[in-house]
């Protein structure tokens, strides 16, 4: 129902967490160090491969990471079986669209620049 | 000094109520359990568990001002008055400060507090190294009083499914045990969302152990056991 083992949940939250914390760092030292940001410097920094790479791992991280957090508060506090359901399901539905969202925004720097 | 004491009689009350007592000229350096012992001479009907009134048995596991703690082994002086008693939250009442305790031995069970092993028995003791029984020390001294999962909000939450700290300590200390052979099925019998990740660290366990015992390590011990077997 949850997905994943216990252990499986517990140490993806802490792996995702990991490299959360890495990609806001890196990103944060490029956007600083970086020439002022308009939209072509912006799309110009989104379409080289390496930062593309890692921020579609950092959107995979992201959504796994939201999920078994949303998950725990689930887990602790609804009981009946259908509304755990039902909640569950809205979550997943809404997670995976902000994941593709996320990536076509990251395809389509492709296609534009 | 003045008391404000839980009080539920199923058999005559439909609502428990708080009931004021007062004792006069205390000596402080009393302990808790001494004070309400000297309540009940006053007032017989008043309901509590006790027994070795020295932080051995964990009978009178009590919530004092808000924290739960062993009456016995409370010093009046740590206290600020006036002095209000409940029974342990999160458990059903049976009476004033007197808790159904049924659930957490479940859950005791549950985890199969004992030695699994399929050798016959030798001659002499199952002998550990000093080091082997090293590794039971903080995990072996608890009284079971039921202090910690009383305090915890998961077992409050979910005492049918989370273990509850008393328990995953318990789990810990056979998991750590070299004469033990159940290792693998213990920690498999643990890799579920609710039986042990249901804990989110919060420490009640820890601020509230009468024995200064650490179930949150104990449970972070657990959680390391499991991903050294899966490596």
């Amino acid at each position: 129902m949850s997905g994943f083992s216990g252990m499986q949940a517990w140490l993806l939250q802490r792996f995702s967490a990991i490299y959360i914390v890495l990609f806001a760092i890196i990103l944060t030292m490029i956007l600083w160090g970086g020439e002022e940001l308009s939209y072509p410097t912006w799309v110009a920094l989104f379409a080289q491969p390496w930062l593309q790479v890692m921020s579609s791992l950092f959107v995979v991280a992201l959504l796994f990471h939201a999920w078994i957090g949303l998950r725990d508060v689930i887990l602790d506090y609804i009981k009946p079986v259908g509304i755990k359901m039902l909640v569950m399901s809205a979550i997943v539905f809404m997670l995976l669209a902000s994941g593709f969202w996320l990536l076509r925004a990251l395809l389509l720097v492709e296609v534009i620049s | 000094m003045k008391f404000n004491i839980f009080r539920f009689n199923p058999e005559t009350d439909t609502k428990p109520y708080i009931q004021s007592y007062e004792l006069p000229g205390v000596n402080p350096e009393m302990m808790l359990l001494d004070a309400i012992l000297t309540l009940k001479k006053k007032d017989p009907t008043l309901g509590f568990r006790k027994s070795c009134r020295e932080g051995v048995c964990g009978s009178d596991g009590m919530n004092v001002n808000g924290v739960n703690r062993l009456a016995c082994v409370t010093r009046l002086s740590e206290l600020s008055d006036p002095i209000e008693l409940r029974p342990l939250p999160g458990l059903p009442v049976i009476r004033d400060l007197i808790i159904d305790m049924e659930q957490f031995y479940k859950q005791y069970r549950a985890v199969k507090p004992y030695l699994i092993g399929s050798e016959p028995e030798p001659e002499v003791e199952r002998l550990q190294t000093p080091k082997q029984r090293e590794l039971l020390d903080g995990l072996y001294e608890c009284i079971l009083c039921g202090c910690c999962s009383t305090a915890c909000p998961s077992f409050w939450w979910n005492p049918d499914k989370f273990l509850g700290p008393a328990a995953l300590l318990q789990a810990s200390r056979f998991i750590e045990d070299s004469r033990d052979e159940a290792t693998v099925e213990r920690l498999e019998q643990l890799d579920d969302a609710y039986k042990l990740y249901r804990c989110h660290t919060i420490m009640n366990c820890v601020q509230v152990c009468p024995k200064e015992l650490n179930p949150t390590k104990a449970i972070g011990r657990i959680k390391e056991r499991m991903v050294q077997k899966k490596l």
